[in-house]
């Protein structure tokens, strides 16, 4: 496994650790209903993340084709999968700041992934996440392109 | 091109046709776009249609499977007419099957669920406005690149022969963001440019430099900010024969950022 694809499994499964405990939050929690016992996996959890509002459109977007990516790869590990990371990158760039096109950086999905934990975990202010998903991505160095 | 309906019993091949759809209203008609869209649809009368719409962008290739496939509505900002728009053609189960053969042994659900999108039925109200010919619907497979798109195309052409008219509805520029900040505005600068190289590739036939739009530069990022809209126009591209010219039968920009290029390969 590349060390690009083992940052993006990573970055997954941080991601639903966050959907598992931004759920936990959130749902009602009657004593008949065990939510960790529900058969959601990643995308179901993404699913209803989303419906109760805890990620826009664009993170929620950029999420769910980060997805997509991980199953991709798993089935065939030599897949084409740039164009998947660049569309992830443009939802997650414009849920910020619709001037993404200015943007003249490489898109990194690792850096995407541990924004997307971040926004979950600690709901930065708005004006301050473009800087953020800027330092993300600079720290991810090597990692933002495939390797 | 063809001067009039063409006949089957004479003529077996029909075109492989690209349509820049553009906003659901287009389905009301009463522009140049629908004018040209409705002028070609004139001109021929396929026993079924195979739709390849951008707004069925699936992980998976997927086909519609239903004998009367529902209308869907799959926009939030539009309201009018067009959000309770009918399109009541019928499907075409037998076709279903059969583009699942031809495109063996890449897996193909049979899809009972999805409807015709507003890709699919803003064009087609206008070129075939009675719905009175079969329409199957063909997803995109997001999780899957330009090339594969282009190569899954080209083995759908035995049914061109086959009374099968095979349509591509996307846009080849498409940036939602600036067509939202500059309504109405003239073309810009790198959108003339992408439009201007484009149509020069697909003259000259460079199917290659158009499957790698990624490597064209800013004005192609401009243009296609995500695939979904330009990989139905690759789709066509794949279905070209060497006999065939690209006939780009109306082309321009209404509101800035969305390119309404529409090309006939015949």
């Amino acid at each position: 496994m590349t060390a690009w694809r083992a940052a993006v499994e990573r970055g997954l499964e941080e991601l639903e650790r966050c959907f598992d405990d931004a759920l936990d939050a959130a749902l009602p929690n009657p004593v008949a209903l065990i939510f960790s016992d529900l058969p959601l996996a990643y995308q179901g959890k993404r699913d209803l993340v989303f419906a109760m509002d805890l990620l826009n459109e664009g993170e929620n977007e950029c999420a769910l084709i980060a997805g997509l990516v991980r199953d991709r790869l798993r089935d065939e590990p030599g897949s084409d999968v740039a164009h998947m990371t660049r569309e992830a990158w443009y939802y997650l760039r414009t849920s910020i700041d619709p001037t993404w096109q200015f943007d003249a950086g490489e898109p990194s999905l690792p850096a995407a992934l541990a924004y997307l934990a971040i926004v979950l975990r600690e709901r930065p202010p708005a004006g301050e996440r473009a800087a953020l998903l800027g330092r993300l991505r600079s720290d991810a160095g090597t990692l933002t392109t495939r390797l | 091109m063809p001067s009039g309906p063409v006949n089957l019993e004479r003529s077996t091949r029909l075109p492989a046709v690209f349509f820049g759809h553009g906003s659901p209203q287009n389905a009301l008609g009463g522009n140049r776009y629908t004018d040209a869209w409705r002028d070609f649809g004139a001109q021929y009368r396929p026993r079924a249609i195979l739709m390849i719409s951008a707004h069925w962008y699936a992980a998976g290739t997927r086909v519609t499977a239903s004998a009367r496939p529902r209308t869907n509505h799959d926009f939030v900002s539009f309201k009018g007419p067009v959000s309770s728009f009918e399109y009541p053609a019928p499907g075409d189960v037998a076709l279903a099957r059969r583009v699942r053969e031809l495109l063996a042994p890449i897996p193909v659900a049979l899809d009972e669920r999805w409807g015709y999108d507003h890709g699919a039925w803003n064009v087609l109200a206008n070129a075939y406005p009675d719905a009175d010919v079969p329409v199957v619907e063909l997803s995109l497979d997001r999780t899957r690149p330009p090339q594969f798109h282009y190569d899954l195309a080209a083995r759908l052409a035995p049914l061109r022969d086959e009374g099968v008219l095979i349509v591509g509805s996307g846009n080849v520029i498409h940036n939602i963001e600036i067509m939202r900040t500059d309504w109405g505005a003239e073309p810009a600068g790198w959108e003339q440019r992408f439009n201007d190289d484009l149509r020069a590739r697909l003259e000259c036939g460079d199917h290659a430099g158009l499957i790698a739009y990624e490597r064209l530069g800013r004005d192609a990022q401009l243009a296609i900010p995500t695939p979904d809209h330009y990989l139905p126009f690759l789709s066509v591209l794949g279905l070209q024969r060497s006999d065939e010219r690209p006939d780009v039968f109306v082309d321009g920009d209404r509101t800035g950022g969305l390119g309404m290029l529409s090309v006939a390969m015949r």
